[in-house]
């Protein structure tokens, strides 16, 4: 089953050099689902040699990183599951029941591009959000460019 | 069916010629595919220079001194848990892809720019008048990029114009360059050449034929 995607991809400042992969999943409802979205979102990490994956659903999101203990997509595992809302807090606008797919993407986008700006700011005050982040994925999209892949 | 045509730019040149751990797979795919005689690939030559300057940019200069400063740190403390001898292995391995990268990036992007042929494409007069008159949605794109452009859509269409489908340009951080819905004055050049805009490098497979297999 292939679950329906966009992407948002956080590339180094000065290079084409994929930090962070983040797939936004509106309609992901079971956990096949979940385990769809992974497999999507591992394989793209894995093919642009990128570390970091994030999978956004309105309730949850999950954390990708690469354990690099195997050659493929599945060194790609998830570390972490965090409620988008807590995530997102920092925008100061509730995430309510039912976002769209469109509202969600200019969200992420939003909370990428501040994260990349300055952590600080776009990270909540919570110790499950600063475990699953802090240091390596904001590490790795500080100062990066966020790009959208529309699909075609 | 014939061999589906691939424009590629600066980003595709950096993702398969940087240093080797770093490279971008599906980039080593599609450079696979067209050394198979899969695909013909084509590359604007400013993008080779792009690429040099990119490359050279971002060989690291001090890969490992962290981890060797962070070492002294721990023995002087007798906190080493480590055999330093096979941490050192590594170190030194890691420290040499950068000189090795270094020492033959500019020849494998050369010997790249041979194999490609006449797919390398030039700023030719009629690119620059193309470029002179390109009239896109709104006026973002770097000078560079527009060159870039105007150098695929020309060939793409002059490509078209002599038979050819399955024409795609695979770039992977210049959403600038992708036609969209709010892009309507981008997207009419690329309808124009026939030419279809990836955001990766993974090729669509190509349609089935009926009757085929």
């Amino acid at each position: 089953m292939r679950v329906e995607r966009t992407d948002l991809t956080v590339f180094a400042k000065d290079f084409p050099e994929a930090r962070l992969v983040l797939g936004l999943t509106s309609g992901v409802s079971s956990p096949f689902d979940v385990d769809a979205a992974v497999k999507e979102v591992a394989r793209s990490m894995w093919g642009s040699n990128c570390h970091y994956g994030l999978i956004m659903t309105p309730a949850k999101t999950y954390v990708l990183r690469d354990d690099f203990t195997t050659a493929g997509p599945e060194s790609m595992r998830v570390t972490d599951i965090l409620s988008t809302a807590t995530l997102l807090s920092r925008l100061g606008r509730p995430l309510s029941g039912g976002v769209s797919g469109r509202d969600l993407e200019s969200l992420a986008r939003e909370w990428l591009e501040k994260l990349a700006a300055s952590y600080e700011t776009a990270l909540p005050d919570d110790p499950e959000v600063t475990r699953a982040l802090f240091p390596d994925i904001v590490s790795a999209v500080a100062g990066g460019r966020v790009v959208a892949e529309v699909p075609g | 069916m014939s061999p589906a045509q691939v424009f590629v730019e600066t980003n595709f040149l950096f993702g398969a010629f940087r240093m080797p751990s770093k490279r971008h797979r599906d980039a080593l795919t599609l450079k696979e595919r067209f050394g198979a005689g899969e695909i013909k690939l084509y590359v604007p030559y400013l993008c080779f220079q792009e690429a040099r300057n990119l490359i050279a940019k971002s060989l690291p200069g001090n890969r490992c001194s962290d981890l060797l400063e962070f070492h002294r740190f721990a023995a002087e403390r007798g906190a080493v848990s480590w055999d330093f001898g096979e941490v050192k292995k590594l170190l030194d391995a890691a420290a040499g892809e950068v000189s090795r990268t270094k020492a033959v990036y500019q020849r494998e992007l050369a010997d790249l720019a041979t194999a490609l042929g006449d797919g390398i494409l030039h700023g030719t007069r009629e690119v620059l008048d193309f470029l002179e008159s390109l009239d896109l949605d709104d006026d973002n794109l770097k000078y560079n990029d527009k060159l870039i452009l105007s150098s695929v859509l020309v060939k793409a269409k002059e490509l078209k114009a002599a038979g050819a489908d399955r024409l795609f340009f695979a770039s992977v951080d210049k959403s600038d360059l992708q036609p969209t819905f709010h892009r309507p004055k981008m997207a009419r050049y690329y309808n124009e050449s026939g030419l279809v805009f990836i955001p990766n490098f993974v090729l669509p497979a190509p349609p089935e034929v009926p009757g085929a297999g």
